[in-house]
């Protein structure tokens, strides 16, 4: 362990080389060891060196150390003593702060030295990156060191490492889980990490406020007290700003996700007000309001300031606002800023301008906020700042607000002069002749806001009376302006009254007035009326311009120039002594074109000019600076240039131009006679388009009833043709349709008869038909009679056969029938054929045959009617003939029946009667035998047989009964 | 503000720069997304050819359950199309996308994009794939149990990012 007394000999003699050699050492060490152990000693030493030599363990020892974050990654204490160690060669430590004596320039270059080593860190992004996964080991003491480091290589090269962050995958959400940390230290000093890391760059802002940064950073405020919170809550603050200043995008996000609602409670201030306004709870509160201002920044998209004013009012963030604007024991810094914060919420917004104009002082009695504000703006001993901001409320109060500027000029009025109350008016006119030269400045410029882009309000202040000492009549506030002015010049020059004199020569006073002025007369032909009634105004402008005076006096004289201007611009020539004509001779006369040109510029060329154009709140470092406005900045910007055309034309010019503008307005007037000409024609030919249009409907129309006129016509000259035809036809005579219908009737008559026949025949039938009927009853009482024995087959017969000539005979008639039946139809289909034919001129005579014809197609129908009905009863009666029919038949089976039985009887007789042979036979044999024998023993088996075949007698006998 | 099932439901959505030299900085919005929009121009098949790596990369940093919503943008644009409708339709099955056709200059299915993106989301939520306590998943329930949602939309070639996290 030699080389450890080599530290501390180096040490204790303080010798440099002995330190470069132990660094020198212990880099070899680093590098070169096995083991992990003597590893870690090594890089512990380095780190204890590193505040004292930090250039030499910079220089040499940087590449081992990466390396050890590289390769040690498993050893958390070797991995943190590393990062210390790196974080002391890069950090300009803070504590050097504290030794202010010691020399600026060794300071900067101790600076330029963590610089330098930080760019080399950087130099391979992979350093970087490898920073990034080392902070992911959850072990305190690499975490913190880690983080320590990336913010202090954020601070030394902040774009580069920002630019590896937003590339590396999950770069910007890890460091966002540091705020997650449970350990509050990693935890403060991830959120410093992340100031860093949002310091300009929009994409990284957007990031982390996609990863809830608001929610979180909130939450975080909340919890560690709001504005009575430490550090902590300021740093939140300072995180909070990164992300929403100029970020359009994440204010919107801001908006959206409603936190404006939960910036209220910020200005939920206790009532502790006893002194308890720590320097933190100021600086808290200070960036609580700035990020209120952010939100509504002049310099927004007029809609997202717009809505983000509207949420303000709805949550009450607005009415916080103004209650601290009147409460007691607030610092003055805090009040200055919450005066802005309040002038930025209601600029330009009319509900919000209507409720600030609403809020009451809780004084005796209570006053309008706007009329304490006003007085804390013309009291010379109020601090500088909160003038400013009172003047910028003014302002904003009066932005875009027609109604608060006619309020506030009316309380200048004779009419509404409310002599018991002080008023805003009055405060203003006060501190326009105080003898304040700020509050002179201050309040014409509050009094030009009331009349600017508002030509009702610069008439009405015409109108303003001010009685300026007992006995002499009331002069107007324009005069007594202009009097200021000149008074104050020319006493100032005449030294009479000194008094008045520190009053007039104030440029402060004079570019203020001017400034009111230019604003009321601008866009006002009567207002210019009004000033150049003043005798002594010109003759004092032109003076004041044509004069060679110092380098103090060029702004009044640009601004007597463009007041002048104006004057000519605005002329309505309704003096005669003062025309544009007369008023632009007297400029060429006494001052000379070239040099009005010139002093109107000295205007916009002044330093201070530019610096108010820029934004509206009025910001003066000093008093003395406070000398533009920023809406008279922009009105010089609008009349500057048609000013200097306006004089620079020559009266000859001026008459070409009127003779051109004549001739402009003749050829104006000649085209709208033109035009009107036109106009006409236009309507003359659509009127004609119209009618060319309906016209052709017509014909059209016309056309189509023409061809169906012409098919008619045609259509009637074919049945003409038809008709001739057909009469030449039927020319041969007309009474061949008589004859046609006689022949029918003749048919008729003919089919009639026949009808009769028919039905004579029928009844023929008929009576044959019951005859046979009652043939067949017969039949049927001979079949029950033939029941009993066998029936007379023969009779049957005959029967069929009658039946068939029946048949036969029926088959004829219906052959008849249908026979009539078609002949009918044919003649019918003649009479039909005929009627066809019939022409219109036979009308008459054909109706009679058609009715004739209706009356025998009648007939015809009911003759048909009774061959239906005869047909009908003649098929009842083929059905009764059947029934007959089948009758018999069943009555020839029951006789065939039974002539079976009969024979079957029969043959069973002859059967017994052969056996009754037989038997015979055998005992006749038998007897004879017996006989031969000689034996009488005959009784017993001749009575069994005899028995026997008595018995067969017997049922033969029965049986033959029963046949 | 949108209402689904009777429920408002606040949307989210953060447009992506869609150029290629984005893409890294596209990664950071990822996580603590609950949906995504890709969008490809159906005149420019360069951004349908370009979607492969955009999906690896939206499914390689990205909670695996986010949903992805495949848009095919510019449909006015019929006769200078390069890319069929079919052809998004397949790559949208094959990679489980819900797939549409939209155009942002008639509005044409834009608003229904969305919304089908959240009913996916809210769908997702009620099954409990979501845990909506977990705001890494770019879920949180409102103050009247109005959920919110971050989606991502993020789109190539300029025209419209895409890539929405809800």
């Amino acid at each position: 362990m030699n080389f450890f007394r080599g530290v501390m000999g180096g040490q204790s003699a303080g010798t440099q080389p002995s330190g470069v050699e132990t660094i020198q050492k212990l880099c070899d060490r680093v590098a070169s060891s096995t083991l992990l152990e003597d590893r870690r000693d090594a890089v512990r030493a380095l780190k204890s060196l590193s505040k004292k030599y930090r250039m030499e363990v910079g220089t040499q020892a940087m590449e081992h150390l990466i390396h050890i974050l590289q390769s040690d990654q498993s050893d958390s204490e070797i991995l943190g003593y590393a990062l210390d160690t790196l974080y002391n060669i890069i950090c300009n430590e803070e504590e050097e702060e504290q030794d202010e004596s010691e020399d600026d320039g060794q300071r900067r270059q101790e600076d330029d030295v963590g610089v330098q080593f930080a760019d080399r860190f950087i130099q391979d992004q992979k350093n970087v990156t490898l920073l990034l996964s080392v902070l992911e080991e959850f072990d305190f003491h690499v975490r913190w060191p880690g983080v320590k480091l990336l913010t202090a290589l954020l601070k030394c090269q902040c774009a580069q490492v920002q630019g590896v962050v937003l590339i590396s995958p999950m770069g910007v959400s890890r460091l966002m889980d540091l705020l997650a940390d449970s350990r509050e230290v990693i935890r403060n000093d991830g959120l410093l990490l992340l100031q860093q890391l949002t310091k300009g760059n929009a994409a990284i802002q957007k990031i982390v406020a996609f990863e809830n940064a608001f929610e979180r950073l909130l939450d975080i405020i909340t919890e560690e007290g709001t504005s009575d919170g430490g550090i902590v809550v300021e740093d939140c603050l300072l995180l909070l700003l990164n992300l929403l200043k100029n970020n359009s995008s994440n204010q919107n996000f801001f908006k959206e996700g409603s936190f404006i609602q939960r910036m209220k409670q910020w200005f939920q201030l206790g009532e502790e007000s006893g002194g308890g306004w720590s320097a933190q709870k100021v600086t808290n509160l200070h960036l609580m309001l700035q990020l209120v201002r952010v939100m509504v920044s002049p310099v927004n998209s007029p809609g997202a300031t717009a809505s983000c004013q509207k949420s303000m009012f709805q949550c009450g963030l607005l009415q916080q606002l103004c209650t601290i604007l009147m409460a007691t024991g607030v610092p003055a810094d805090i009040l200055t800023e919450t005066i802005n914060t309040v002038s930025e919420v209601i600029r330009g917004s009319q509900v919000n301008q209507d409720y600030f104009a609403s809020v009451n002082a809780p004084s005796n009695p209570p006053r309008p906020a706007i009329v304490v504000l006003l007085m804390s703006m013309v009291n010379e001993r109020q601090p500088f700042v909160l003038r400013c901001a009172v003047l910028y409320c003014f302002q904003c109060f009066l932005y875009k607000n027609h109604k608060g500027q006619a309020e506030i000029v009316s309380t200048l009025l004779p009419s509404t002069i409310d002599a018991q109350s002080i008023s805003a008016g009055q405060l203003l006119c006060g501190g326009l002749f105080s003898a304040d030269s700020l509050s002179n400045w201050c309040a014409s410029v509050a009094l030009a806001h009331a009349l600017h882009d508002n030509s009702n309000q610069k008439e009405q202040l015409l109108r303003v009376q001010l009685a300026t000492s007992l006995g002499k009549p009331p002069i107007s506030l324009l005069q007594q302006c202009t009097n200021i002015l000149s008074q104050g010049d020319k006493i100032s020059r005449k030294a009479e009254s000194e008094q008045v004199k520190i009053k007039g020569s104030k440029v402060q006073t004079r570019v203020g007035l001017l400034m009111l002025l230019c604003t009321w007369i601008s866009n006002c032909p009567i207002a210019v009326t009004h000033f150049l009634h003043n005798q002594e105004n010109v003759p004092f402008l032109t003076a004041q311009i044509s004069e060679n005076l110092g380098e103090d006096e060029n702004l009044v004289q640009g601004l007597c120039a463009l007041l002048l201007g104006i004057c000519i611009y605005y002329n309505d020539n309704s003096l005669e002594n003062y025309t544009k004509e007369k008023l632009k001779q007297l400029i060429e006369k006494r001052i000379g074109k070239e040099n009005f040109a010139e002093k109107l510029g000295f205007i916009t060329k002044h330093e201070l000019y530019s610096r108010a154009f820029q934004k509206p709140q009025p910001t003066f470092s000093t008093p003395e600076h406070m000398l533009f406005d920023h809406e008279f900045t922009k009105l010089v910007k609008e009349l500057e240039g048609v000013i200097t055309k306006a004089v620079h034309k020559s009266s000859e010019e001026d008459k070409k131009e009127e003779e051109v503008k004549k001739t402009l307005e003749q050829h104006d007037s000649i085209i709208t006679q033109y035009k009107e000409l036109i106009r006409e024609q236009d309507a003359q030919i659509t009127e004609l388009k119209e009618q060319v249009s309906a016209m052709t409907c017509q014909k059209e129309q016309m056309e189509s009833t023409i061809t169906q006129q012409l098919s008619q016509i045609q259509q009637h000259k074919d049945q003409y043709n038809i008709l001739k035809l057909k009469l030449g036809k039927d020319g041969a005579g007309s009474q061949a349709d008589v004859q046609v219908n006689g022949v029918q009737v003749e048919e008729l008559t003919a089919l009639r008869l026949e009808l009769e026949e028919l039905r004579t025949q029928h009844t023929l039938l008929q009576t044959n038909l019951t005859e046979k009927d009652n043939l067949i009853t017969s039949l049927k009482a001979e079949a029950a009679r033939s029941a009993e024995g066998p029936a007379p087959a023969s009779e049957n017969t005959e029967l069929l056969k009658e039946v068939e000539a029946l048949r036969v005979q029926v088959q004829s008639q219906q052959a008849e029938i249908s026979q009539l039946q078609s002949e009918r139809r044919e003649l019918q289909r003649r009479t039909q054929t005929v009627s066809g034919s019939v022409s219109e001129a036979e009308t008459a005579k054909l109706s009679e045959l058609e009715q004739r014809l209706s009356a025998q197609t009648a007939e015809t129908h009911r003759l048909q009617e009774d061959v239906r009905t005869h047909s009908e009863s003649r098929a009842q009666l083929e059905k009764e003939l059947a029934a007959a029919n089948s009758t018999a038949a069943i009555l020839q089976a029951e006789k065939a029946k039974l002539q079976q039985e009969v024979s079957e009887s029969k043959k069973e007789q002859d059967d017994l009667l052969v056996l009754l042979a037989d038997q015979d036979q055998k005992i006749l044999s038998l007897k004879q035998r017996l006989k031969a024998l000689g034996e009488t023993i005959e009784d017993e088996d001749d009575l069994d047989v005899r028995d026997q075949s008595d018995d067969d007698d017997d049922d033969e006998e029965e049986e033959e009964d029963d046949e | 503000m949108i209402t689904i099932d009777g429920k408002q439901i606040k949307l989210q959505i953060w447009d992506t720069a869609g150029q290629e030299s984005f893409r890294s900085i596209t990664r950071s919005y990822y996580r603590g997304a609950a949906g995504a929009l890709l969008v490809y121009d159906i005149t420019r098949r360069d951004t349908f050819n370009h979607l492969t790596t955009w999906l690896e990369d939206a499914r390689q940093h990205s909670n695996s359950n986010m949903v992805i919503m495949l848009i095919g943008n510019k449909s006015d644009l019929e006769s200078r199309r390069e890319v069929k409708k079919e052809e998004g339709e397949a790559f949208a099955r094959e990679h489980g996308l819900i797939f549409m056709e939209t155009s942002a200059k008639t509005a044409s299915n834009v608003e229904e994009a969305f919304i089908n993106t959240a009913k996916e989301i809210y769908e997702k939520i009620q099954e409990g794939v979501f845990d909506i306590n977990n705001e890494a998943n770019g879920i949180k329930i409102g103050p009247q149990h109005a959920a919110t949602n971050s989606t991502l939309a993020g789109g190539q070639g300029g025209q419209q990012a895409g890539g929405g996290c809800c």
